[in-house]
């Protein structure tokens, strides 16, 4: 946490919602408020504090809105922080939370870390600490313990790795400042510039790794949504049922009993899945049935996976393909169900024409295919158990951006040895190589370089 | 009758003495320097030479206030090099050989025809104050001298213990008495002394040495000069010499090591590491199969050669065995045996930025006596202890140059911020902005200022103005001109102008290019006019251009900080119970008791986290007066 900045933070927790709300604390709220936000109805006067104010969210860079949304300006010191702070709500999806956000850094302000508003509103003496402590704990989303357990021991992993790169690169820094300082008062090199390069390239090596896996911890934290969609009576609820292992959704021969969404969490191979059952996708008379297909719709729309399931055994419809066409780009894969009724080569798969999706055929009933059918959500979400857990693993944006900073400034440093290398030069490169590590293991202390110095190479006439 | 009442008190003749007493003095008020004997003022202690990086870049900085050392070295150095020359601009530095005679003569000559300014000899003994403010001195002789402000700048003179061997004395330097009453005199006020130690190889007769076994380091031509006000050095300089040690040198050490006071823990003072004594050379890296031993004359017509590199404190009859071992000494004499000084020192964080007293007003401390080493860091000190023990009997603002500003504001910044725990040396590591704080920009950083104060001739500041005003003239033209294809060769139309769009660049953009130098380009672009600037102003122009987008950087990184450094904190704020600070945070906080929130963030140890929880806890203080 640094001072005289300001951050943000999505305050509602991760994935579809009907909301989402971003919290920008600290001096520049109101400038960047005059930036990102285009209010419905001119303001002629003062920005109002404590007020709901009806807008758009602009993406400065395109100068697009990216939702419509609703602004509450809190002055200092009447705000829960203390500081100045404003609360945007958005539409209640990741998609648009993230960009605004990645439009928020843009314009300096910093993702905040976990729980530093409640610090924030602590140090103003706005909460005691018994209350932050209270309110610290509400955090922890995930449910699944196996996730948590990866997430947690990755976390370890990265300070070490963190602190182990320090070390390297203090020690660089240390050869390189002697070479400026004492050459000429001891004989010898200090810095080795092929030794040194090949040194920063072990660890942006080491660094795109754990960025590679970044999305591992994202499907950790966030988990995938997926849902299986289809017509009625296509096997949506046994399919459910059957990646279940349980009897949990009840299922009957006839059309259209599963009216509502059920979901379930299944932990696919490690992964956090939440599966979801929708009612079937065509026209119905009754009130209930239609509120039924309108939310497998939202559903589809929001999934992270589509699992479109026909029924094999029956000519594909019109509105079979009508459900796939509907699905658009979204990941997914269509799957012939009633393979035991069907057999396995199923003339109507060849119906699809020029739908490129990816096929299966399973059946749900007799426990056949299903195993391929989980092989392949797998891949295609781009899970991969082995890696997840073998290697370090971000646990947040936050880290994230981190990293990418020090990846961004490492390079520099990189390319300043590399390209009319002049030590002091490289020197400035490598103190901002190192600032990105200071905000997780504190600051470089001077006289631990000299420590270095001093203790590897005889300086002195 | 004698003068015993004057506005500033300098105890203490040496390099922070000076600059002290010369400051206070020019500056108009009445002051008086206490010292042992005439003789020893501006003494070089130890190695004869001043400046080399970072100490280089700081006498730069003192000239540019208004200070003494540089004119005084670049009147009686006898050897000027640039040192780093291999390397960039902003961590090269001038460093000179002095005639130590000639350098004591200088300052006693100075001294003695500075208006304002009495000289007297003897020992100040005690320290008298009421309440808690300076009122004067007493000396050992019983009389009393009253001062409105005192600087102490006793440097290794406190309790001073000089050991060779098993051999003890006490002295402030070897021949010299130690000052043995003051260290009381300053503890019985509250104040926490530490104790430090630092040492200096023998002196040898320079007609003993074998010069033909070593190798001749001359000086640069022409001498490059220390202050902005020498116009041209004109010298016939004389060389130093380097050899090595041998493997019958470093078997003599292991040999004898139980006999150094050093290692048999008779010492308790903690050396400096950047400066061990050959004992230590050869403990700590017993593969080095020899080390460097640099052969410097103490003056034009010294008998004395300082070979340095072989500082020791081993017994005399053990010394002269390991000196023999040396090829170009096998029959060198030695004049005086090598030594190591323990002495004691004030920790310097009980010092406001002012370097006065933080809990003694008007009581100033500059040089060695606050842990630090060497004639360049003492002097620097002394004149900003002079400049503000001035400023504020006058009841004027201080003056505290910023870390972005000055190396000497880097280093009153660290030790008024840091733990002591090994004599202090300027580095240019050190400064976070090293490229801002060059030797070739100290007018341009610090002569407004020296002018302020009244210490720097107004005509010589204008002098600058106007060397800065060419080069920014030199700069722009260079910045227009336009280069077009015809002017250039295939190679480099195909190196530079193809990948520029617009298919023109400016010789500017050339000198940015390290396979360019910025004359070869005038006189081939510019051919009319490159007689109409001097080599000066064209290096100075094209240093500017060579580092323009780092020094962008630098200074905008450096406001960042400003910012900070802004943050006043109270001298009575209450560090203890600070929410969000670890008791251990606010323990570090109450022992430095830093001024500034930038001062805070600066403490070792302390996190953003805790500044940020000390910035809340100011601005609640702030909203509750």
């Amino acid at each position: 946490m640094r001072l005289d900045d300001t951050a943000a933070a999505i305050a509602t927790s991760t994935g579809y919602a009907a909301l989402g709300t971003i919290r920008i604390s600290g001096g520049l709220v109101l400038s960047v408020i005059q930036q990102i936000f285009q209010p419905a109805f001119e303001i002629t006067e003062e920005f109002p504090t404590r007020k709901p104010v009806l807008g758009h969210f602009i993406d400065i860079n395109r100068n697009k809105p990216i939702d419509q949304v609703l602004l509450t300006f809190y002055k200092s010191p009447s705000s829960y922080t203390g500081e100045d702070m404003a609360e945007i709500s958005f539409h209640g999806n990741p998609l648009i939370l993230d960009k605004a956000m990645e439009i928020l850094n843009s314009l300096g302000v910093r993702t905040a870390e976990p729980g530093e508003f409640t610090y924030r509103a602590y140090l103003y003496g706005k909460i005691d600490l018994t209350q932050a402590e209270g309110i610290n704990n509400l955090a922890g989303a995930l449910t699944l313990t196996e996730a948590r357990a990866a997430l947690e021991s990755a976390m370890g992993g990265l300070k070490e790795r963190i602190s182990e790169w320090k070390t390297e690169l203090i020690q660089m820094f240390s050869r390189l400042e002697g070479e400026i300082e004492f050459s000429e008062e001891t004989e010898g090199t200090f810095f080795n510039l092929e030794d040194e390069m090949s040194h920063v390239e072990k660890i942006l090596g080491e660094l795109d790794d754990i960025l590679g896996n970044y999305k591992y911890s994202r499907l950790l934290r966030k988990g995938v949504d997926v849902v299986i969609t289809g017509r009625a009576n296509a096997g949506k609820s046994t399919l459910f049922n059957r990646l279940l292992k349980t009897d949990r959704v009840i299922v009957t021969a006839t059309p259209g009993t599963t009216r509502d969404v059920v979901s379930e969490s299944i932990d696919l191979d490690g992964l956090p899945v939440r599966l979801y059952d929708t009612a079937g996708l065509e026209e119905h008379e009754g009130e209930l049935e239609k509120e039924g297909v309108f939310r497998a719709r939202k559903m589809s729309e929001e999934a992270d996976f589509l699992i479109i399931l026909i029924d094999g055994s029956k000519e594909l419809t019109g509105e079979d393909l009508k459900i796939i066409e509907n699905a658009g780009n979204k990941p997914g894969i269509i799957v012939f169900n009633k393979s035991d009724l069907s057999g396995t080569d199923n003339p109507e798969k060849k119906k699809l024409g020029d739908v490129s999706r990816e096929t299966i055929q399973i059946s749900a009933l007799k426990d056949s295919g299903i195993d391929e059918l989980k092989r392949n959500i797998i891949n295609s979400i781009g899970w991969n158990r082995q890696e997840a857990r073998s290697g370090i693993l971000l646990q947040s944006r936050r880290q994230h951006e981190l990293m990418l900073r020090f990846r961004h400034s490492l390079q520099a440093f990189l390319s300043s040895l590399s390209d009319d290398f002049r030590e002091e030069i490289s020197a400035i490169h490598l103190r901002d190589a190192l600032k990105p590590l200071d905000e997780v293991t504190g600051a470089v202390n001077i006289e631990d370089v000299y420590n270095i110095i001093f203790s590897s190479f005889c300086i002195g006439k | 009758m004698k003068k015993d009442r004057f506005d500033v008190v300098v105890i203490g003749g040496g390099h922070a003495g000076y600059e002290a007493a010369l400051a206070s003095a020019r500056m108009g008020c009445d002051t008086a320097l206490v010292t042992f004997k005439k003789e020893k003022i501006a003494e070089m202690s130890c190695n004869p030479s001043i400046g080399g990086l970072a100490k280089g870049h700081i006498v730069r900085e003192i000239d540019a206030l208004g200070g003494e050392m540089g004119k005084a070295i670049d009147a009686t150095g006898i050897q000027f090099r640039i040192l780093n020359k291999k390397k960039g601009p902003a961590v090269q530095a001038p460093r000179a050989q002095a005639d130590k005679e000639k350098y004591r003569e200088y300052f006693i000559d100075l001294l003695e025809k500075t208006e304002n300014l009495t000289l007297v000899f003897g020992e100040a003994s005690d320290i008298n104050t009421e309440g808690n403010k300076v009122t004067g001195i007493t000396l050992a002789s019983g009389e009393t001298l009253i001062a409105e402000a005192l600087i102490i700048t006793t440097g290794t003179f406190m309790n001073g213990l000089i050991h060779i061997g098993a051999e003890r004395t006490n002295a402030g330097r070897l021949g010299d008495p130690p000052s043995s009453h003051l260290s009381g005199s300053l503890k019985k006020l509250g104040l926490e002394l530490g104790r430090l130690k630092t040492g200096t190889p023998a002196r040898l007769d320079i007609d003993s040495v074998d010069f033909s076994e070593a190798v001749i380091q001359p000086g640069d031509e022409p001498p490059p000069a220390f202050s902005f006000q020498t116009e041209l050095l004109q010298l016939d300089q004389v060389p130093c010499w380097l050899t090595y040690t041998s493997d019958k040198t470093h078997e003599i050490i292991r040999n004898n090591i139980h006999l150094s006071p050093l290692y048999s823990g008779i010492i308790v003072g903690i050396g400096p590491r950047y400066c061990p004594s050959l004992e230590d050379k050869v403990q700590k890296f017993p593969e080095r199969v020899r080390h460097q031993v640099f052969l410097e004359p103490e003056g034009r017509n010294s008998n004395l050669i300082y070979p340095n590199g072989i500082s020791s404190s081993l017994p005399r009859d053990v010394q002269e065995d390991f000196i023999h071992s040396i090829p170009a000494l096998r029959n060198a004499k030695i004049i005086l045996p090598g030594y190591a000084i323990e002495y004691d020192f004030l920790f310097p964080r009980q010092l406001k930025p002012t370097l006065e007293s933080k809990s003694i007003e008007n009581l100033y401390f500059a040089g060695q006596v606050n842990g630090t080493s060497g004639y360049e860091e003492a002097g620097a000190q002394g004149l900003m202890a002079g400049i503000n023990a001035v400023l504020k009997i006058r009841g004027r603002e201080p003056l505290i140059l910023l870390r972005d500003q000055a190396y000497i504001g880097v280093m009153i910044d660290d030790l008024v911020t840091r733990d002591i725990d090994e004599p202090y040396r300027m580095f240019t590591s050190r400064a976070e902005y090293r490229l801002l704080l060059r030797c070739d920009n100290a007018d341009k950083r610090l002569m407004k200022i020296g002018v302020d104060i009244g210490l720097l001739p107004r005509d010589v500041y204008e002098k600058s103005i106007r060397k800065y005003q060419i080069v920014d003239e030199l700069i722009s033209l260079l910045s227009q001109k336009a280069i077009v294809e015809s002017d250039l060769s295939e190679k480099e139309i195909q190196d530079y102008l193809t990948k520029n769009p617009s298919g023109r660049i400016s010789v500017a953009s050339l000198i940015k290019r390290p396979e360019y130098n910025a004359s070869d380009l005038l006189s081939r672009f510019l051919p009319d006019i490159c007689d109409k600037y001097t080599d000066e102003t064209i290096s100075l122009a094209e240093l500017e251009i060579k580092y323009s987008g780092y020094v962008d950087l630098q200074a905008r990184a450096a406001e960042r900080v400003r910012k900070l450094e802004k943050r006043r904190i109270p001298d009575d704020f209450n560090f203890i119970g600070i929410p969000g600070l670890s008791r251990e945070s606010q323990d570090k906080l109450n022992r430095f008791r830093p001024s500034t929130l930038g001062q805070a963030s600066r403490i070792s140890g302390l996190t953003p986290a805790s500044i940020a929880a000390l910035n809340v806890a100011l601005e609640k203080y702030r909203n509750e007066r």
